[in-house]
C-alpha cells in the first residue's frame, strides 16, 4: 500500500475541519485559520481543498439546515472521517519521530 | 475674438467637468469600488500566486480567485441641533481587493466567474440600502438609522458571505457550469430589481478616502455590534 501524502495546506484545512466539528464550512475554516495561525487564506482555495480531501475520503460533506440569511440555501458542512483522523495521527507520529532526532528539540517537554 | 472666447469657454467647461469627476475617486492601488458600468480586468488581479495557489491550480483546477467585501460607514450631523432636521447618512459599497485577488489565466470566462462575486456584493449592498430607505419611509426621525445600522449591515454582510460561500463551492470548486449560469441569471435579476439603490461614486469615494462627503457631517461613533464585512 502506498502511503498517502497530504500537502501542508490540505493538512491545515483537515485539522480545522476536525476542530470545528459541526461548524466546519468554508467561511468558518477561513476565520479559524486566521484566528489560530494568523494566516489569510482564500475561500475558494479552502473549497477546492475540501473537495480534494473529500475525493481522498478524509472528509465527508452533508447539507446543514437552511437559514434566513442564506436566502433559504442550506450550508454544506464538512466532517472528518476515520481515514482523515488516521492520516492526521500518522503525520503527527512521523513528525514527532523526526523532531526527536533534533537534539535541541529533544528535551522531554512532555510534547509526546 | 468670439471664436477664441468659445474655445476658452469650452476648455473651462471640459476642465471643470474633468476635475469634478476626479474629485470622486472610486478606486486606488489596492481597492476598486463598484459603480455602474465597472468591469474587473485581468490587471486588477494583482495578487501573486503562492506555492499553495500553484498547487491548487495544477491539481484542483483553481485558476482565479477574487476577494470582494462590502464596506459601509454611517455619518451623522456634527451639530446636535441639526439632528432634529437632518438624517444620518449611510454609505455602502462593495470593494474588490486587488492585492488579495489572483488570476493565472487570461480566460474571460474564468474571470467572469470572479466578476460575478463583485455583482453579488453589489446586490446585497443595494438590498441593505433599500432596507434603510424603507426604515426612513416608515419612521422619518433621526436615530432610526442609527439604531438599526448594525442590525441591517450585519444581516446583509452575513447574507453576502453565505451566498458567496455557496457560489464558490458550486462554481469555483465543483466547476459546475450550469450553476454559474443559474447564479448569473439570479444576480442579474436581483440587480435589475434594485436598480434604484445602486452604489454611487459618492459611496465609493466616502469609503475610500475615509472623509465625510458633507462637511456638516462626521462619522458616527459607538454604532454597536457591527463588526464589518471582511
Amino acid at each position: 500500500m502506498t502511503k498517502d501524502y497530504l500537502g501542508e495546506f490540505e493538512e491545515l484545512v483537515l485539522i480545522m475541519v476536525g476542530i470545528l466539528q459541526e461548524e466546519a464550512y468554508g467561511n468558518a475554516i477561513v476565520q479559524e485559520i486566521k484566528e489560530r495561525v494568523d494566516r489569510d487564506v482564500m475561500l475558494s482555495a479552502v473549497h477546492v481543498t475540501l473537495y480534494r480531501l473529500e475525493d481522498k475520503g478524509y472528509v465527508k460533506s452533508y447539507l446543514g439546515g437552511a437559514t434566513q440569511t442564506r436566502g433559504g440555501r442550506r450550508k454544506r458542512i464538512f466532517r472528518i472521517t476515520n481515514s482523515g483522523l488516521a492520516i492526521l495521527r500518522s503525520i503527527k507520529e512521523s513528525k514527532v519521530q523526526l523532531w526527536k532526532m533534533i537534539p535541541q528539540l529533544n528535551i522531554n517537554t512532555g510534547f509526546c | 475674438m468670439t471664436f477664441l472666447r468659445l474655445v476658452l469657454l469650452s476648455l473651462l467647461i471640459i476642465s471643470s467637468s474633468v476635475s469634478s469627476a476626479q474629485t470622486l475617486s472610486t478606486e486606488n492601488a489596492q481597492l476598486k469600488g463598484w459603480v455602474t458600468g465597472v468591469k474587473l480586468v485581468l490587471a486588477d488581479f494583482r495578487g501573486r500566486p503562492d506555492d499553495q495557489f500553484k498547487r491548487l491550480n495544477r491539481e484542483g483546477g483553481l485558476q482565479a480567485t477574487a476577494k470582494v467585501a462590502i464596506r459601509s460607514v454611517m455619518d451623522v450631523p456634527k451639530k446636535k441641533k441639526d439632528r432634529a432636521t437632518s438624517m444620518e447618512k449611510v454609505y455602502i459599497s462593495p470593494f474588490f481587493y486587488k492585492l488579495n485577488s489572483i488570476s493565472v489565466t487570461k480566460d474571460e470566462h474564468e474571470l467572469d466567474k470572479q466578476r460575478l462575486l463583485f455583482d453579488l456584493a453589489e446586490w446585497f449592498s443595494r438590498m441593505a440600502r433599500q432596507e434603510f430607505a424603507h426604515l426612513l419611509d416608515s419612521a422619518h426621525h433621526y436615530g432610526v438609522i442609527w439604531l438599526m445600522y448594525s442590525r441591517v449591515m450585519n444581516k446583509y454582510c452575513i447574507g453576502y458571505q453565505n451566498a458567496a460561500e455557496a457560489y464558490s463551492l458550486e462554481v469555483v470548486a465543483k466547476r459546475d457550469e450550469n450553476a454559474f449560469l443559474s447564479w448569473r441569471r439570479r444576480v442579474d435579476q436581483g440587480l435589475k430589481d434594485t436598480q434604484a439603490f445602486a452604489t454611487t461614486p459618492e459611496d465609493c469615494h466616502r469609503l475610500l478616502t475615509n472623509l465625510a462627503v458633507d462637511e456638516a457631517y462626521e462619522p458616527a461613533e459607538d454604532i454597536g455590534s457591527f463588526v464589518g464585512c471582511n
